[in-house]
């Protein structure tokens, strides 16, 4: 069926098979061709025949050599030379077969496209493409100009044309030409947009160290130059965070069961969870260690610049949640330069009093952080909530 | 949802598996892959061939693409060496039937492709798709869209002759609306039944997987519940307002158990009549209602737990732009807590479209604690969101392009706070008053406007642009939308109508519809009297589409 219909579309197969004929030996490389087959005939014949030293002495004479004489040599490059002014290589093809070309991929037949040779026909082809909104259409243009085409003149005429870049970028991410697509995007000045498809390669490795590595790699590569204040410090504490996990999974898997470790988390791998599951882990497990000890919470603090309302936040969940009761009160209370004792005000009460009584805490201890809660309204209704 | 497995067990399929990466089971001699036309699904499809091409060379292989096959997968079939080994068919499957009003392509993939992926492949599947259910149902008279993807559709299917069967049209007016258009929508809590069952248990193909513990509770043979009209009670509530819907239900429990006769009172003959006719509708109705008030006491519980109450006042002031400083404060606290980190999305990226972007300062804190909280490797999600123009900082693009960057900032940033001190309208606030999208609160239970769908707290726009072509004139239509999208294609096939007592509208979704929206739509057409139908690539809701967008 679909033979037929493109049999149809080129009924001027003819003309085309015309254009072929210009590969074959015709063109000037039949000149060289030529020369090469000399010199072999040469060769074989002189080393039956001839002693060495005579092949030094008169290399130019090799009378068993069949050379084309003038005449016919001037012809052929005539007859070649006739033929390039014949078919000149600006003629730009009609545009109907431009048209069909772009019904038949519409149509999702595989059109001939080697009849467009110039460049003309070959740009006057992706407008037709992009003008036709199908998004196959125009890929399979552009993977034919991009065979067929230089580099930097594919480039080039790409970037006048967006929704011609759109679907290049596309087709180089969805076939994994990572390298390409990385050159692409830096070269029309998308380096952030480069530097991410790199960042989503590297993070995809499963182990650590090697992560690591591909992070610093990758960083250095594509992220130091971009001076983006969002994606090159995250990157950076990213590697930080993840050399910090390694060493002290690395020291607690040894001390503790899995069953142990996660019973309280929200995830089930310490490598690779995110600053403040790692925190969280690191509150319930190493916060008895002292402040300088590197697996110690404080570590990550003082490493991500964590903020109060981070830290104070994820404690009282930690402590909460294994239900240490007396850490939360000292947690919050606090001496003052003077020596009285005071609570902090970093997370409001009324937050703190749900923490606690979603975990079941003992009532006396609700009932200090419930006496602090200013609204009257909010009060009563976390005391019907959580004190019954 | 097309065929069954008993049907096709006739025809000699024996398995049927689902296409995953990894090694198959090698017992079956012939294979036909059913893959979508993208590159991973291709790859899988390869490796699997590959692995076991030499050691089985009697196997045969064919391959549907759905719809057709793409330039890409035609590539990687040739680069992996499996051409040769296959058979390569097309699978042109268009619109599936959801429910009596609703059809769906089901083709999660095409809003990443179209909007951010900027792949115009899906396009021709849409016209297509068209076309082909206007040969069904014949041609429609007039068409409306509002988007690019859908001026692009609109063209493409021009040249293929979308008035195809215009001579006696069945449909007066085609609504082709871009996802684009309202993200709004998307991103805000729904408060419809339907709606909240999907964002709680998620609808695939009209199909809700019950959690097995209530199945076990409530002694449900079926795992899977069908939600659609042919339940009546569903078909009663699936549009209404949560309580409402929950207080319906308690109303037709209390009716069921009143019209249940008593025995005494009955003759023989009655009560056999009773048993053989009406007996089993009404088991079955009682059935249905336990299940959708055991559904509606899991929702309920669900929205406790997130403190549902919370959110939709902070929704409420995010688009209301009303006390910044409080939902900002709110959000840190949400991310902090690690709440879910969809919520914390939703909430972040309505911020911005409804501030035009996000403050500077405001932006870089809350992307750091985001990072903090959920990890790093979501720099892929903020990257994503960004070209979407749906999370973004004020001033973004200047700070970006400049290479000399620390002059620059400055100016940007001293510029950026002499503009946040006039007193700008943000583009939502203006489409807001264009289009009354926050109508003031009402009574309670006053469900006259369609902003009930969302607890009161916005209109979907594609029931403010079906009511403006229900209202408005033909002539102003154009210049009435503008302000909605850059791309307004309006076109009039034929004055012929379809002459039926109720005119039929038809709206198509392109990159998906909510449940919330489909809701919304319904109760317009109930209101104004007219049948409808509605189109999609898929169904979608404000989770579905933000997994899509995350880093794994």
């Amino acid at each position: 069926m679909s033979t037929n219909k493109s049999h149809q579309l080129w009924s001027d197969t003819g003309k085309a098979d015309d254009f072929w004929e210009y590969s074959k030996p015709m063109s000037f490389n039949f000149e060289d061709d030529a020369d090469i087959d000399s010199l072999y005939d040469q060769k074989v014949s002189t080393v039956t025949s001839v002693k060495p030293t005579e092949i030094l002495s008169k290399p130019q004479a090799p009378d068993t050599v069949k050379l084309m004489s003038p005449e016919e040599a001037t012809l052929r490059v005539n007859q070649s030379l006739q033929k390039i002014s014949n078919k000149s290589y600006s003629t730009p093809t009609s545009s109907n077969k431009i048209e069909a070309c772009i019904r038949a991929l519409i149509n999702g037949e595989n059109p001939n496209f080697s009849i467009f040779k110039s460049k003309e026909d070959k740009l006057s082809l992706l407008e037709a493409a992009i003008n036709s909104y199908d998004g196959d259409t125009i890929i399979a243009v552009i993977i034919f100009l991009e065979k067929t085409l230089c580099w930097r003149i594919f480039a080039m005429e790409l970037l006048i044309r967006p929704t011609a870049v759109d679907h290049y970028i596309d087709f180089l991410r969805e076939t994994n030409r990572t390298k390409d697509l990385t050159d692409f995007l830096a070269m029309i000045g998308r380096s952030e947009e480069a530097a991410i498809v790199n960042y989503a390669n590297a993070i995809k490795c499963e182990h650590m160290e090697t992560r690591i590595k591909h992070l610093k790699h990758c960083y250095n590569n594509f992220f130091k130059d971009l001076q983006d204040e969002l994606y090159s410090p995250a990157i950076m504490e990213q590697i930080t965070l993840y050399e910090y996990q390694l060493p002290v999974d690395a020291a607690d898997s040894k001390i503790m069961e899995p069953s142990e470790r996660y019973q309280v988390m929200p995830c089930s791998s310490f490598l690779g969870s995110s600053v403040i599951t790692t925190l969280f882990y690191s509150i319930v497990h190493h916060s008895n260690n002292p402040a300088t000890h590197f697996g110690s919470p404080q570590t990550i603090r003082n490493n991500h610049n964590i903020s109060d309302k981070q830290y104070y936040w994820t404690a009282s969940r930690a402590l909460a949640k294994t239900a240490r009761w007396t850490e939360i009160d000292n947690l919050f209370h606090y001496q003052t330069f003077l020596g009285s004792k005071k609570i902090r005000n970093i997370i409001p009460f009324d937050r703190v009093v749900r923490i606690l009584g979603n975990e079941k805490a003992p009532q006396p201890l609700m009932h200090t952080y419930l006496k602090l809660v200013d609204d009257d309204d909010l009060k009563l209704k976390l005391t019907q909530e959580f004190l019954r | 949802m097309i065929i069954n497995f008993s049907k096709l067990k006739e025809k000699g399929v024996r398995k049927i598996f689902k296409l995953e990466d990894g090694p198959t089971d090698g017992v079956l001699e012939r294979r036909l892959f059913i893959a979508n036309n993208d590159a991973a699904s291709t790859r899988i499809i390869c490796n699997q061939i590959n692995a076991e091409k030499n050691q089985r060379p009697t196997a045969k292989y064919w391959i549907a693409f759905v719809p057709k096959i793409t330039k890409v997968c035609d590539l990687l079939l040739e680069e992996q060496g499996v051409y040769g080994y296959v058979h390569i068919l097309e699978l042109p499957l268009s619109f599936i039937p959801l429910d009596t009003d609703l059809f769906s392509l089901e083709q999660e993939s095409i809003h990443d492709m179209l909007y951010l992926r900027k792949n115009q492949t899906a396009i021709s599947n849409i016209s297509r798709a068209i076309q082909q259910l206007f040969s069904i149902l014949g041609g429609c008279a007039k068409f409306t869209g509002v988007g690019k993807s859908t001026h692009m559709a609109f063209k493409l299917s021009d040249v293929n002759g979308l008035a195809n069967g215009v001579a006696r049209p069945k449909i007066d007016h085609l609504i082709a609306i871009d996802r684009e258009v309202d993200y709004y929508s998307l991103l805000l809590s729904s408060l419809n039944y339907q709606g909240l069952l999907d964002e709680t248990f998620q609808i695939k193909c009209a199909k809700i997987e019950i959690p097995s513990d209530i199945a076990a509770k409530e002694g449900v043979q079926l795992r899977k519940y069908l939600a659609q009209s042919s339940d009546p009670i569903f078909k009663h509530i699936r549009d209404s307002h949560l309580s409402i819907a929950s207080a319906d239900l308690k109303r037709i429990a209390a009716e069921l158990k009143d019209n249940m006769p008593k025995s005494q009172e009955m003759s023989i003959q009655e009560m056999k009549d009773f048993i053989q006719k009406e007996l089993k509708n009404k088991k079955a109705s009682q059935r249905a209602l336990k299940l959708h008030i055991s559904l509606c006491e899991i929702i309920m519980e669900k929205k406790k737990e997130n403190e549902f109450g919370r959110l939709l006042t902070l929704e409420r002031n995010i688009m209301e732009g009303a006390e910044y400083r409080d939902c900002v404060n709110q959000l840190e606290e949400l991310i902090i807590c690690q709440k879910s980190p969809l919520i914390a999305l939703r909430l972040l990226c309505l911020l911005s479209l409804s501030n035009d972007g996000i403050a500077y300062k405001d932006y870089h804190q809350l992307m750091k604690l985001f990072l903090h909280s959920y990890g790093h490797q979501h720099l892929i999600t903020i990257c994503n969101l960004n070209r979407l123009k749906l999370l973004y900082r004020q001033g973004n693009k200047s700070l970006l392009s400049s290479p000399n960057t620390s002059m620059t900032n400055v100016i940007n940033q001293s510029k950026a706070a002499a503009m946040s001190a006039l007193p700008k309208r943000s583009q939502l606030r203006n489409l807001v008053r264009k289009f009354n999208l926050t109508p003031e609160p009402s009574a309670e239970s006053n469900s006259k406007d369609a902003s009930f769908v969302f607890g009161g707290n916005f209109v979907p726009i594609v029931y403010r642009i079906t009511e403006s072509v229900l209202n408005g004139s033909w002539v102003s239509l154009k210049e009435q939308l503008s302000p909605l999208s850059k791309f307004i294609t309006t076109s009039s096939f034929t004055e012929k109508t379809t002459g039926g007592a109720k005119p039929v509208i038809a709206v198509l979704m392109i990159g998906g519809i909510t449940y919330a929206e489909v809701s919304a739509l319904r109760f317009l057409s109930q209101q104004k009297n007219f049948d409808l139908i509605i189109l999609t690539t898929n169904m979608v809701n404000g989770d579905k589409f933000l997994t899509n967008l995350m880093a794994p």
